[in-house]
């Protein structure tokens, strides 16, 4: 009797004064790689979270599963479990948990939101996160913050079909501590990697603050403090930005030199310091990091003639040198604002050199309107266009896309590309898709695509990866407890 | 075969149920504004409803929706209503959140969070997202994306959550 007053006081404490609360997001495939050989199939991947929280204690479990007609490619994998205790000051959590180290220079993991990715080699789906399996603990107050960690982080170019040890063959101590003076900020961190090919120590200090109210800096170098596995080489990092806020007038100065700075499997994105575009032509012709040797700046600056107006402008340059220099230039100017009181309105221009592609004269356009047709329904039309020259080919990339909207709960719209680009087909080629989106509440909604979609570089949150061509019918179901 | 149809037949009653015990609640935090200063959940906090707007700098609907939501600051501060936004910015792109708030003429205090620690302990999973939280730190409602017209929907939440 006296155990089961105590189960259900206990059962009162914990659960009826606790939250529970999930995610789940499911998609169902029915189709192929367009120049795949063999026959169209099914496919549903779903990655299940679920959080139970009892006052400063939360403890959170993930769940991925995928099945299709082939087995190598099928898993169940716990992705997820953490246990985690935070209150203003202190944060604690064993098992899996996401860290940020020196900016991102020598440690960064992230969750790209509803992101499912699929590798070519492996052909088996995964949510698109990296994070750390071990443990982690901060304390941050006014004056000074220190953190320090160790795990196993997790590489997500391998599917959950692979072994533990090849998805996590990287170890890590970390550690950072911060001091506020006055209005700058002084980080010292420091990071030890251990792998079957290398025990390797790093070393970061970095500098930020104001110098006036309206000129802010940041400057960091990380330096290769030695170890083995990586003798005679130059391995440093150097990365520093310069902001300016002028009224309505607002100006970011980054620059960066990165030698040989890729950390172990990749566990580190030092700033890419390249504009990541929204528009879809612009987003695909991205120049991607290569911490192993890139130096560069970008300058991107704001000005907003009246409130929902802005005017952005970035340059970007970044050099590679691999037994040749390759240099990447890009100009990118985009007006934003209102036009006729009811329409949303963004028109941009781009024109970029890519030597390491070998494009030459890249000129992309493009605009895109949000016309309101009443206060809570409008149709949104996008149109870009690319030129530009590879080895004496003109290659031309086009998109157009109509969509309806029904404020933020209903969209239904077709989208068209067209290019007569080699490297992508022999022959011209249309893709021609189709897409439905329904937030049924604010706990379910549901998208549903029909037709081709084009693949190729994408980046997103910060990061970049490689998309899949997919021709079929793609359902997708987010739910939240 | 039999053991996925178990699977997805429990999902879907999990999910489809409506099952909720309670309102997620917030567990305090302390962030950095975008000038480095530690801020402690406290003190961003309204005295009635804490309004939370997670938001990028690459992000085009967050920055259509960030004038809208400061003339809802302006409207309800003065009630008990403050509203913070929550840069999401990672190494890629964080330089660039303090002159665009200082460009479009943000009222309301902006905090970074370029871990992601907070944007995970709200459980957000889209941007921008929109969450409203009450005096006692439970999340009363959860708006994700943002077209017009959905600035006039945040307003009367906001009102009827004020009424209660």
């Amino acid at each position: 009797m006296r155990i089961a007053v105590i189960i259900i006081t206990l059962f009162h404490v914990f659960i009826l004064n606790a939250q529970f609360s999930g995610t789940a997001l499911t998609e169902y495939q029915y189709g192929k790689l367009p120049d795949e050989a063999s026959d169209e199939f099914h496919s549903v991947y779903t990655n299940l979270k679920l959080n139970y929280q009892f006052k400063k204690i939360k403890a959170e479990s993930g769940l991925q599963v995928f099945q299709s007609p082939y087995d190598e490619r099928n898993y169940v994998q716990l992705s997820e479990f953490t246990l985690g205790y935070q209150t203003n000051k202190f944060d604690v959590n064993l098992g899996n948990y996401s860290e940020i180290l020196g900016k991102g220079m020598l440690l960064r993991n992230y969750e790209i939101p509803g992101a499912v990715i699929e590798n070519l080699s492996y052909r088996s789906k995964q949510f698109f996160y990296t994070d750390m399996l071990g443990a982690a603990a901060s304390y941050k107050t006014k004056s000074y913050s220190i953190k320090a960690m160790w795990g196993y982080a997790l590489n997500n170019l391998f599917p959950p079909t692979q072994d533990w040890n090849v998805r996590r063959s990287d170890e890590i101590f970390g550690a950072e501590f911060g001091y506020q003076l006055g209005k700058h900020k002084l980080e010292v961190s420091g990071l030890r990697l251990q792998n079957d090919l290398e025990k390797s120590n790093y070393g970061m200090l970095g500098l930020g603050g104001n110098i006036i109210p309206e000129l802010t800096y940041y400057i960091g170098y990380a330096n290769y403090l030695g170890g083995k596995g990586k003798e005679g080489l130059d391995i440093n990092a150097l990365y520093g930005n310069i902001s300016l806020s002028l009224n309505k007038f607002g100006a970011s100065l980054e620059f960066k030199n990165y030698e040989n700075f890729l950390i172990g499997s990749g566990i580190n994105e030092p700033p890419a310091l390249v504009k990541e575009h929204t528009y879809k032509l612009l987003n695909r012709s991205t120049h991607v990091l290569q911490p192993s040797n890139e130096k560069g700046i970008q300058l991107e600056t704001f000005y907003q003639p009246d409130v929902f107006s802005l005017i952005t402008f970035n340059y970007t340059f970044a050099q590679n040198e691999f037994l040749k220099k390759f240099n990447y230039n890009e100009w990118f100017l985009e007006y934003n604002g209102v036009l006729f009181e009811e329409s949303d309105f963004k028109l941009f221009t781009d024109y970029a050199i890519d030597e390491f592609k070998s494009q030459e004269d890249r000129i992309t356009i493009g605009t895109y309107l949000d016309h309101s047709i009443s206060d809570k329904s409008g149709f949104i039309f996008e149109a870009e266009a690319q030129n530009f020259n590879r080895f004496g080919e003109k290659v031309k990339n086009r998109l157009i896309g109509l969509t309806y909207r029904y404020k933020s709960k209903f969209y239904a719209g077709i989208n068209t590309e067209w290019s007569n680009d080699t490297f992508v087909s022999e022959d011209e080629k249309y893709w021609v898709g189709g897409i439905v989106r329904y937030k049924a509440s604010s706990k379910h909604s549901f998208q549903m695509f029909a037709g081709e979609r084009r693949g190729g570089p994408a980046c997103s949150a910060g990061v970049c990866y490689e998309v899949l061509d997919f021709k079929g019918v793609e359902l997708r179901w987010t739910a939240r407890l | 075969m039999n053991k996925q149809i178990y699977f997805y037949t429990l999902l879907l009653m999990l999910f489809a149920s409506g099952v909720s015990l309670k309102a997620q609640v917030i567990r305090p935090f302390s962030a950095t504004d975008l000038n480095n200063n530690l801020i402690e959940y406290q003190d961003l906090k309204g005295e009635k409803l804490t309004v939370y707007d997670f938001w990028a700098s690459w992000c085009k609907p967050c920055l259509k929706a960030m004038p809208k939501l400061d003339k809802i600051y302006e409207e309800f501060k003065s009630k008990g209503v403050n509203v913070i936004g929550v840069n999401v910015d990672g190494p890629r792109s964080f330089s660039k959140a303090l002159p665009l708030v200082k460009s479009l003429g943000l009222k309301y205090p902006v905090v970074g969070d370029i871990d992601g620690n907070i944007k995970d302990d709200f459980e957000v999973g889209s941007l921008p997202t929109f969450i409203i939280v009450n005096s006692k730190n439970k999340i009363v409602y959860r708006h994700e994306g943002f077209a017009s017209g959905d600035e006039e929907e945040w307003k009367h939440k906001i009102e009827k959550f004020l009424e209660k």
